[in-house]
Order: structure tokens, then C-alpha cells, then sequence
């Protein structure tokens, strides 16, 4: 067995490392699915950040050729427009597309008059003056929306804040909860060994040769159980990945980055078992101070 | 009796009584001098093993003073004691041994304690246990001994870190007058090499074959101080 240490105790049995294994198995998989979400969330920030839609919307009375000819006339404006770095028009059939699954029908979509898009990426070096340029173009075109998602990042933004929180006051939790366990495993096995203890006492030992072998067995508890939770959450989450890379398409393994993600939640069983061994530590001390005299 | 300067236990006015108890032991005054070896006698619940908890600080006295190796321990501070203690070897009247643990590391605890190299451990224990004649039950746990094999166990593990003071609580209780008598003539090897040792047992016969100072407790009271014996 990894690291193994003599101690002048027995074994404390498996309670302690099972509870250790469905503590990290459980803050595992909610670490990984915050950190997943977090991940998609940069994404789409990243996506949509510095970018903006410029809703087209028709003219009562106008066909589409009008439509299309005012198209032509702002992307004209738009490429001609300095701090502008790609405006690209999607085409109806791409907008169906978007609409179908919500609405349910190719033909229903095609019967709304929709609004024409057009993607608009402005050039991340220079300090583009978008109040400037909003203006021009609804002088310019009455009938158009300039959106630059800045209501949706905001909520996007908030929403990771709020992810971040949450992450921290989980961590907080199963930490909190760790050491509440850990300070009565402690106690009960001091109870449980209190004429070992006494023995050990009458042979010269101080508080800390006892308090050492304590500590030493809950870190390997620590990291035996740790490990054995993170290794058991890791087929669920290569699930959930899984589940969620579908419907996400894309470069969504890259965005996750795996690699990252395992870099951070192998600290889970390491701050888990440095935890143990510091709570182990701590309460034995404090125990055998308060309870013996001699 | 001794100089002061060289008592290695001294005991001035000691009493001691558990809660609202009767006295155990009632105004004890006596002193054993470095390198002696006293006998301890008395019948059974006289007081001995409370005054042997005394000396070995798994109690204090209720009043009066006990001072070890020169310090006044009614007084000393918790975290003092392991210093004192790891100058004291302790057989236990039911040995205390750690069922869990083989003989050897039964064994070593004391050595472990104060430190000493795994190396060392490993070299010395054997070879203690050797001479007890345990070297075939290296690994065995206490639970496969008998109660000889036990007692000479629980000898070695408090002889093992030499120490400068012995106590043995009962140390031939629940061995044979045979294995008895070589329990007490391995005792006085070790006072020979100039251990102190103090032996309570309420084998009085036993105790009287051996000339040495005999400590005699009776309704928790010293009674007898035969010091005139070396």
C-alpha cells in the first residue's frame, strides 16, 4: 500500500474511507458539471462578445427584392464603415433553418416576413464608436435594429458569477462537512482506543506520536478514498460530456479542455486528504488536552 | 535510606483517594535511592498498584508530594511528563500489551517512542527477545501466547529502552513458582547493570528469598521499611 506507516492502532475499518469516496465521488461530479457549464458559457461569450446583429426588418409592401436591394445598401455602408472587420448577411434559408425547430414548419417560416440578418464583426484593435455608427445607420435605414447582445452577455456574465458562487459554496460545503466528519471519526477513535492511548502515555509517548499516527491514517484515508471517488465519477462524467457534446456540436471537447479540467479536480482528493490529516491532527490534540489530566 | 540528592522516588506525606472513596493510601513517606532494588508487598487491594500508579504518573496524589528523578511531579505540567516517563519501564500486573500489534512491535513501542532508528529497532528487539527466550514468536500476537510468554513479553518491552527506574505490578501473578523465580533472577540482572527496581507483588515468601528492602502496605498505610538490607 501506497505510503504505508506503522501505527501502534488498528485499522479504523472501511466506514471512514467509504465515506471519503461518496464525498469526493459526489463533489467531483458537481465540480466537473460547474466547470463544464462554465466552459460553454465562455464559449458563448466568446462568440457572441464583440460582435453584433443588424435586424433588417421588411417593409410592409416591400418585395423581397427591395429587401434585398436595402441589404446590399448597408453592407455597402458596413464595408465601407472603418473599424468593420467582416459583415456578412445570412441568407432567408439559413434564418429558416434557425426558426424551423421552434415553429415546426419549413413553410409556416417561409409565409412570416422575417427579418434579414446580417453578422457584424468589428475589429478587436480598434476603439470602434458603435453609438456612432448605430446612428448613422438608422439615419440611413429607419427600418433596422442594431443589436450588440449586450443584455445577453450581461445575463451571460451574471450567470457565471453566480456559477462561481455556487462552485465556491460547494467546495465550502463538502469541506466544511469534511472536517465536521473527520473531528468525529477522531473523537469516537480516541474513545475507542483511550487505553492504547493511556499505554502509549505511561511508555513516554507525547501527544503527537499519537496525534501523527491518527493524522497519517486519515491522509491515506484521504487519498485512497479520493482517488477511489474521482476515479468512480470519472465514467459519469465522460457521460455527461458525452450527453452534452451533442446537441453542442462544434469544437465543444477543445472548449471543454479535459486536460484543464482533470489539472483541477485531481486537487479534490489532494485538498481532501491534507484536509483530514490537518482536522485529524488538530482534534486529537484538542481531545487528549481537555480529557486527559495525566 | 539514601541520600536525598541520589533518591531516585521520594514520597513525602502522600495520600490518595478516588472521588468521594475511602484513602487508598494515607500519608506515605519513603524514598528508594538510585540502583536499589525494593520489594513492594502487601495482600491484594492493600494499595500497592495505586502506589505504583503514582510513581509511574498515571495518577496524581490527592495530597502531599511525589518527586521522580529529582522533580516534583505533583505539579509538573502534561506536557513534561513523556520526558520522566521514558525514564521508567512498566510491567503491568495485566501487561497492557497491544493485542493488535506481533511481539516485536509490542516490543519496540518504547524505542519508537523516544525515537530510535527502525534500523536499530529491528537489530535490538530480536535480540532482547532472544535472550527471554521469545524468538520464535516474533511476528505472533499476544492472543497466540500464553501467560508466561506474556509476562516475559511485557518484561521486555519495559526493559527494552534501559531504563533508570523498573516498576513490576504482580510480576509472577499468573506464572509458576519456576517461571517465577526466573522472572525475579532476570530482575536482578537488570539491577545488577544498575537498573532501580521496585516490585509489587503479595507473594511475601517469594519476596523474603531475596535479600532486599521490603516495602510493606496494609489498609493503605506503609508499615514495614526494611531498608537495612542491600
Amino acid at each position: 500500500m501506497m505510503f504505508k506507516r506503522r501505527s501502534d492502532f488498528p485499522s479504523a475499518g472501511y466506514l471512514p474511507l467509504a465515506i471519503i469516496t461518496v464525498v469526493v465521488f459526489l463533489t467531483t461530479l458537481a465540480t466537473a458539471s460547474t466547470l463544464i457549464l462554465q466552459g460553454i458559457i465562455e464559449r458563448w461569450y466568446h462568440d457572441v462578445s464583440g460582435t453584433w446583429t443588424i435586424q433588417v426588418i421588411p417593409v410592409l409592401g416591400d418585395s423581397p427584392a427591395e429587401t434585398q436591394q436595402q441589404i446590399d445598401s448597408i453592407m455597402s455602408f458596413l464595408t465601407n464603415t472603418p473599424g468593420i472587420s467582416v459583415a456578412q448577411p445570412l441568407n432567408p434559408q439559413q434564418i429558416t433553418q434557425l426558426l424551423e425547430p421552434w415553429l415546426d414548419s419549413a413553410e409556416l417560416v417561409s409565409n412570416i416576413a422575417l427579418p434579414r440578418l446580417i453578422d457584424v464583426v468589428p475589429h478587436t484593435d480598434s476603439l470602434v464608436d458603435a453609438e456612432n455608427i448605430i446612428l448613422s445607420l438608422i439615419n440611413l435605414f429607419p427600418n433596422i435594429h442594431l443589436d450588440d447582445h449586450k443584455n445577453w452577455l450581461n445575463n451571460i456574465i451574471q450567470f457565471g458569477c453566480n456559477l462561481d458562487l455556487f462552485l465556491i459554496s460547494l467546495l465550502i460545503t463538502i469541506f466544511t462537512l469534511i472536517i465536521i466528519i473527520n473531528v468525529h471519526v477522531t473523537r469516537y477513535k480516541i474513545a475507542t482506543h483511550r487505553s492504547v492511548i493511556e499505554i502509549l502515555h505511561i511508555l513516554g509517548a507525547k501527544d503527537d506520536y499519537i496525534a501523527l499516527q491518527f493524522a497519517h491514517e486519515s491522509l491515506m484515508q484521504g487519498i485512497h478514498g479520493g482517488l477511489l471517488g474521482l476515479i468512480l465519477a470519472l465514467p459519469v462524467l465522460i457521460l455527461i460530456t458525452g450527453w452534452l457534446a451533442n446537441p453542442l456540436e462544434g469544437d465543444f471537447w477543445q472548449t471543454l479542455q479535459p486536460i484543464q479540467m482533470a489539472m483541477k479536480l485531481i486537487f479534490l482528493p489532494i485538498g481532501v486528504a491534507l484536509l483530514a490529516k490537518v482536522t485529524t491532527r488538530m482534534t486529537v490534540y484538542k481531545t487528549l488536552a481537555r480529557t486527559v489530566s495525566v | 535510606m539514601s541520600q536525598a540528592s541520589s533518591n531516585i522516588v521520594r514520597f513525602e506525606s502522600v495520600s490518595l483517594q478516588y472521588g468521594h472513596e475511602p484513602e487508598i493510601l494515607r500519608n506515605i513517606t519513603f524514598s528508594i535511592a538510585a540502583g536499589s532494588f525494593a520489594f513492594l508487598t502487601g495482600r491484594s487491594g492493600s494499595g500497592k498498584s495505586s502506589l505504583l500508579r503514582l510513581i509511574y504518573l498515571a495518577q496524581r496524589p490527592s495530597q502531599g508530594f511525589v518527586s521522580l528523578f529529582g522533580e516534583n511531579i505533583s505539579f509538573i505540567e502534561r506536557q513534561a511528563l513523556p520526558a520522566i516517563r521514558r525514564r521508567l519501564g512498566v510491567v503491568f500486573q495485566d501487561f497492557r500489551l497491544l493485542d493488535h500489534l506481533s511481539t516485536l512491535d509490542n516490543v519496540a513501542i518504547p524505542l519508537r517512542i523516544a525515537g530510535v532508528r527502525e534500523e536499530e529497532v529491528r537489530k535490538h528487539v530480536p535480540e532482547l527477545l532472544a535472550w527471554i527466550g521469545l524468538a520464535r514468536f516474533l511476528h505472533a500476537k499476544p492472543s497466540t501466547l500464553s501467560c508466561g510468554q506474556k509476562q516475559r513479553m511485557a518484561i521486555a518491552r519495559a526493559v527494552i529502552s534501559r531504563p533508570d527506574l523498573l516498576l513490576a505490578d504482580e510480576p509472577t501473578g499468573s506464572v509458576d513458582s519456576c517461571v517465577a523465580r526466573r522472572v525475579f533472577h532476570l530482575f536482578i540482572e537488570l539491577h545488577k547493570i544498575g537498573t532501580t527496581i521496585i516490585i509489587a507483588t503479595h507473594n511475601e515468601c517469594l519476596a523474603r528469598q531475596f535479600n532486599f528492602p521490603r516495602m510493606h502496605l496494609e489498609g493503605g498505610r506503609l508499615l514495614l521499611l526494611d531498608t537495612q538490607k542491600t
